[in-house]
């Protein structure tokens, strides 16, 4: 018997074959991601310390955790550092690439295309070291007598405390961030220009179109697809950040860069509250979705 | 059938991808009768120290292997601990006196075999050590656990350059009080021309890990009669006249005397370094770290620490044990190596700065060169150990934070003090 019989239709049979190719990535995301979050939330409602049996108690985690400071701390200090960092990530992946895509903007480039090429593996260059190495780089960077010292000392003979004061110790990974990531995210954008069609732009010419105008009514519009996948991505990637705010901070100073995941990690690892670490983790979760699902539906409901 | 053939050959392919990730779970090291996996803090002169021994001890056995992991301070207790919940952990283990009531809670060491380590009984092994150094490592039923290898005593070091340059003598002028330390502190900091201190006079650990914070502060806190928890364990008094008068006075040493600031201290991972490279002129540190001044070549001298109250001094004590992991399948050899190990009690001291409390060797011409043992020794005699707690890393963290907020960020001691106590009461009460 043919495993997919003569009656059905070819869309049925279609289906089928996609089923049975995507069952092997599937199990694998079954086993390893979906298993594993299920379990997390079963383990968010014990009293579990990785050595000693589960005892269950309910929602005591989410109860605690809500009535801590110092996770809602954390959730304020993560909310920045995912707002603004994936806001200027967004704004210089996309300068970058519009700076560099010399075919798509359709009119004059500022680089051209060997120069371009170099600038793109240059701006995607922080992106393939490793993270430990960000870190301290960037601890190199920004401790007291470090580079940012010497390029403010011109100005200011006053060390600026990059790392001992926590807005700017925030400032600072974000920096970092940024600086690690802008480059991957240029290279989405820079896809996502060489996309939209040459003729667009040769009519916006003819028309008269200034440089605003044509970025407004064509580049953007027709970018909508790749900001929301670059802003998704980024803010994901952001709000799961550890090693390098864990190598480069700590947390500190007085727990001013403690964002969630070094919250979780501490809890979990350091004082082995693995069940309050897990309601951390499931909360985490659920913001995360509830904001993607609304940028999923805001950027729809525009297109 | 073939559409029978064509399903089998999926589900294959799916058991082809997921195989190998499970056999990767399911194919353990094989344990070997004679092969010793040994975990320890990282200490980079205990480390170079202990290759010989082992060397020493395989040449005596031949056919055992000993696989030794260092690990960075920091990081420690977390590997450690999870490697031991996922079936991992080591035969072989050093803890500092601090983790031992969580760990002995989770019944992760084996007691000591004192006929493996060649005694009669435990009176026996008791006999040897210095009075209460056993203390830390044993559960409430008397049963000991760890070997102690470093006992510690925290004291002052000095800068004798840097004393000199200011006019002082090393010998005689060293700070006795917490008053002398600012006093003199004023004297040998050191200022750029926009008023920056490029050195402190004495030095807090700013950046170092949470234990450091503890290490500073809670020798200051017992002197002035003050605790961080009460006996029963189960609240803070942080927050007591005690408690916010030893915040108050890091709070002057930053703020109101200037003899040491945040920027002035690097970031280094060593919290030694700022005095090994000169950039501070007093620190409080411990006798293994001796060896490691020696190494940044700083001239210095080992005097006691500071004092509330010099004629009834409190010092804080210290204690890293080694302990055999109670899932070992080699806890016999474990501690016939450990026993071998402990014989090196004068090159432990001499070599890598750890005092073993075992009896009679101190007056030993070897134990003399180390730079201020008499004065670790006799820092013991007057030592109370750390607090004890389940949550340690916990209270550790929550002081931490709320020290910061008063160094770095100029908080009031006694909003911190105050806020360091509802933590610290929510934490031991969980």
């Amino acid at each position: 018997m043919p495993i997919l019989r003569k009656s059905t239709s070819p869309l049925q049979r279609h289906n089928v074959w996609g089923v049975i190719f995507v069952a092997p990535a599937l199990t694998i995301f079954a086993v390893f991601a979906f298993y594993p979050m299920l379990e997390t939330f079963f383990v968010s409602l014990t009293r579990y310390d990785l050595l000693t049996p589960r005892e269950y108690i309910g929602i005591g985690n989410y109860i605690r955790i809500f009535d801590d400071p110092n996770f809602l701390s954390s959730l304020r200090i993560s909310a920045v550092y995912v707002v603004v960092s994936t806001v200027i990530t967004l704004a210089i992946s996309l300068g970058l690439a519009l700076l560099l895509n010399s075919a798509g903007s359709g009119g004059a480039t500022v680089v051209g295309s060997g120069a371009g090429g170099w600038l793109r593996t240059v701006y995607f260059f922080p992106t393939t070291i490793s993270l430990v190495v960000v870190a301290i780089l960037g601890r190199m960077v920004f401790q007291p007598r470090g580079l940012m010292f010497a390029v403010t000392s011109v100005f200011n003979s006053q060390p600026i405390p990059w790392l001992n004061e926590a807005a700017l110790a925030l400032s600072a990974l974000i920096s970092v961030r940024i600086w690690r990531t802008a480059g991957y995210f240029m290279v989405f954008y820079l896809a996502g220009l060489q996309n939209i069609p040459r003729t667009y732009y040769e009519v916006a010419d003819m028309d008269g179109a200034s440089h605003w105008q044509r970025f407004r009514s064509i580049t953007w519009p027709l970018l909508k697809p790749t900001t929301l996948l670059v802003l998704v991505t980024c803010m994901i990637n952001a709000i799961r950040d550890f090693a390098v705010p864990h190598v480069m901070t700590g947390g500190g100073p007085a727990g001013g860069t403690r964002i969630l995941s070094i919250l979780i990690y501490e809890n979990a690892f350091q004082f082995l509250r693995m069940g309050r670490a897990a309601a951390m983790s499931v909360v985490m979760f659920a913001v995360l979705m509830t904001v993607t699902l609304i940028q999923i539906r805001f950027f729809r409901s525009e297109h | 059938m073939k559409r029978f053939v064509q399903l089998c050959g999926v589900v294959a392919f799916t058991i082809l991808i997921l195989s190998p990730l499970a056999f990767a779970g399911g194919s353990r090291e094989t344990v070997s009768e004679n092969r010793l996996v040994f975990w320890k803090h990282h200490h980079e002169p205990a480390d170079r120290f202990l290759e010989n021994i082992i060397a020493d001890f395989q040449a005596e056995n031949p056919d055992v292997e000993i696989v030794v992991e260092s690990i960075p301070h920091g990081e420690y207790i977390t590997k450690l601990l999870t490697s031991i919940a996922g079936g991992e952990g080591p035969d072989l283990f050093d803890l500092g006196d601090t983790d031992v009531p969580g760990f002995m809670a989770r019944n992760i060491m084996a007691p000591i075999d004192y006929a493996a380590l060649g005694f009669p009984s435990q009176a026996a092994f008791e006999a040897e050590w210095l009075p209460t150094t056993l203390d830390s490592f044993t559960d409430a039923q008397g049963r000991r656990y760890g070997y102690p290898i470093e006992y510690n005593s925290w004291q002052l070091v000095i800068n004798t350059e840097h004393f000199r340059e200011a006019g002082l003598d090393p010998e005689r002028d060293y700070p006795r009080t917490w008053e002398d330390v600012v006093r003199i502190g004023r004297a040998l900091t050191r200022y750029d021309d926009s008023g920056n201190i490029t050195r402190s006079g004495f030095i807090l650990p700013f950046p170092h890990h949470s234990g450091w914070y503890l290490f500073n502060f809670e020798p200051h806190l017992l002197q002035r009669g003050g605790l961080i928890l009460n006996e029963e364990m189960t609240e803070s008094f942080v927050n007591s006249p005690e408690g916010v008068a030893v915040a108050q006075y890091w709070h002057d040493l930053v703020y109101t005397h200037r003899i040491t600031h945040p920027d002035a201290a690097s970031a280094s991972a060593d919290a030694n370094q700022d005095f090994g490279e000169g950039r501070a002129s007093m620190w409080i540190t411990g006798p293994w770290a001796v060896p490691v001044l020696q190494n940044y070549g700083v001239p210095f001298k080992v005097v006691s620490l500071p004092q509330h109250d010099p004629a009834n001094p409190v010092h804080i004590t210290s204690s890293w044990a080694w302990f055999v992991n109670r899932s070992s399948r080699n806890q016999e050899l474990a501690w016939r190596f450990i026993e071998f190990a402990s014989k090196y009690q004068e090159e432990w001291l001499t070599e890598v700065g750890y005092i073993l409390p075992r009896i009679g060797w101190f007056e030993s011409e070897a134990a003399q060169t180390l730079d201020g043992l008499d004065v670790f020794l006799d820092g013991m005699s007057y030592g109370r150990p750390r607090v004890r707690t389940l949550n340690y890393a916990e209270v550790a963290n929550v002081m931490q934070r709320h020290l910061q907020r008063v160094v770095l960020q100029g908080v009031s001691p006694e909003q911190a003090m105050n806020d360091a106590k509802v933590e610290i009461d929510r934490v031991v009460r969980d």
